[in-house]
């Protein structure tokens, strides 16, 4: 059997997959040149050089995207945007949907729908977005974007990383990442959030693969589920939570009114073996929650306890000699321990010798003077 | 499977080509069919490529059969071309083009990523007229509609660093 190879006559009528591994090697500055080309290299290269909106950190940056012809080059493009990092207010208004709304005054040009005697069209939609980054933004009214945000959401069903940097109404939030981003794989809620952590963490996508919560404090009056996570009955049955099997990392800081038992527990549980790296203040909390037999459990059951132990994680608690021991005892992988700011004793010490086979670098103060101080390297 | 065990590849005009085992395995495809069904006997037919382009990629191949780090060899963007596949490089763009589609569909990803790299680096820094040059392309936007595309697009707002 023979065929024929096709003639190529020009780049542009390369197959895209081709295309793409070519223009893997371009950078956004070529790309700008190539749509100017010619009308075959327009349709080919214009999805490409709209990818990536670039970030904007300076002031003259964020002026270009104020010029008429880039915003009317936005809303054609906007389609083709797979990734958007929002910052400043200025930006939050222009691109997100209930701010969108902009006069024109060369309605020609714009070809959009006519009202009045100016043109006003919406920049995007965005509706390919696999990454939206919302960075930190103070705004003048709280909540003032809660309504853009909830919308761009839910234009884009296929995104797959969501970082939230500004403020949220809890109930906002909380229906904005349990029931809109099916396909989310890393959401980082950098931003403080004042809510039922139990219910957030329960109702999170099963398709989540990295999850940070930068400040949470947990608070229940909104949400009717009280009587679940009451300290006081402890024995009550617990809410079967949702499956977080593809979970790898889990990063929580912030106040969770002492009820990790009841927030964290199920969760973890349902976390299985894949989670390997938990880190914020929670963790502390859970080094140290080995009195607890049910608590105890789980841990030693994970494995999630990474390769660095830092005495930094219990600034807020005082871990006795012993408590350090048994905490040393549950990472069997610990790297690197730095306690120079605890107070380590012979068991803490007798447990690193028994234990710790892959330590590389240990930082203690035994006694817990500096005067008795010993740095040790272990090779 | 010796060592020295010989494969037998046939071109799109049925032209046939025997290369040696090790060789034949730089290619994913081949490695792969090799590895699922045994060394037939029998040609293996590769409708998708004419033989000069057959022959130049067992050139490549060939020359690169020693090289350790022949998986990760061309991955790096901005890593300079070596000396060799420079040279091996110059050739007509239909060629090229023609290499770039047989390194593909044979999944031999060094190759792939030599020949993309090559395409790259002649639009790379150039402007628009100069790329046309390069390759042979008529402009077909009229002046009003070059100017909106610029406008649109230009270089004013890619942020390049």
């Amino acid at each position: 059997m023979t065929f024929a190879i096709a003639p190529l006559s020009t780049l542009a009528t390369l197959p895209t997959e081709i295309l793409e591994s070519i223009i893997l090697f371009l950078s956004q500055h070529d790309l700008a040149q190539c749509v100017r080309i010619s009308r075959d290299w327009n349709e080919a290269m214009i999805p490409h050089l709209w990818r990536t909106i670039p970030v904007f950190r300076k002031e003259k940056h964020i002026k270009r995207f104020m010029l008429p012809d880039s915003q009317l080059a936005l809303c054609k493009n906007a389609v083709y945007v797979r990734e958007l990092q929002v910052q400043r207010e200025k930006l939050y208004k222009q691109f997100l949907p209930s701010r969108q709304q902009i006069v024109l005054s060369d309605a020609a040009a714009a070809g959009i729908v006519q009202s009045d005697n100016n043109a006003v069209f919406t920049i995007g939609p965005f509706t390919n977005l696999r990454v939206l980054e919302l960075h930190h933004l103070q705004p003048l009214r709280k909540y003032e974007f809660d309504e853009g945000i909830s919308e761009i959401v839910r234009q884009n069903p296929s995104l797959r990383r969501l970082k939230i940097g500004i403020e949220m109404e809890p109930t906002a939030l909380f229906s904005l990442v349990t029931e809109h981003v099916s396909s989310l794989q890393e959401l980082d809620i950098e931003a403080p959030w004042r809510g039922n952590v139990k219910a957030l963490l329960d109702n999170l996508p099963e398709s989540l693969r990295t999850v940070r919560l930068n400040d949470v404090a947990h608070q229940v009056a909104w949400e009717d589920i009280e009587s679940s996570i009451d300290p006081r009955a402890v024995s009550a049955p617990i809410k079967r939570p949702l499956q977080h099997h593809t979970l790898e990392s889990l990063h929580i800081d912030g106040n969770l009114e002492d009820q990790e038992e009841q927030i964290l527990l199920p969760f973890l549980e349902g976390c299985n073996q894949n989670l390997k790296t938990f880190l914020g203040t929670r963790m502390a909390y859970f080094l140290l929650s080995f009195q607890n037999a049910k608590m105890s459990h789980v841990i030693s059951k994970m494995r999630f306890f990474g390769t660095h132990l830092h005495g930094d994680y219990f600034s807020h608690t005082k871990p006795t000699d012993s408590h350090l021991a048994q905490v040393i005892c549950f990472g069997a992988n610990w790297t690197h321990i730095d306690l120079l700011n605890q107070h380590v004793g012979p068991l803490t010490v007798a447990a690193i010798v028994d234990n710790c086979e892959r330590l590389e670098v240990l930082d203690i103060m035994e006694g817990g003077g500096p005067e008795q101080g010993s740095k040790t390297e272990i090779s | 499977m010796s060592a020295h065990s010989q494969i037998l590849l046939t071109s799109s005009e049925g032209t046939e080509f025997l290369i040696d085992r090790d060789i034949a395995d730089k290619s994913m495809l081949l490695k792969c069919m090799l590895e699922d069904i045994g060394e037939i006997g029998q040609a293996v037919p590769l409708p998708n490529v004419s033989g000069p382009i057959l022959t130049k990629v067992i050139e490549y191949c060939t020359h690169h059969r020693d090289d350790p780090n022949f998986l990760s060899a061309n991955d790096d963007v901005t890593a300079d071309i070596d000396e060799w596949d420079l040279e091996y490089c110059k050739v007509d763009q239909g060629t090229l083009y023609e290499l770039i589609l047989a390194a593909n569909y044979l999944d031999i990803k060094p190759l792939m990523d030599l020949t993309c790299k090559t395409v790259a680096n002649m639009i790379k820094a150039k402007s628009p007229e100069e790329i046309r040059k390069t390759f042979n392309i008529t402009n077909d936007f009229t002046p009003e509609e070059e100017d909106q595309v610029r406008r649109e697009n230009g270089k004013d707002w890619v942020d390049e660093h």
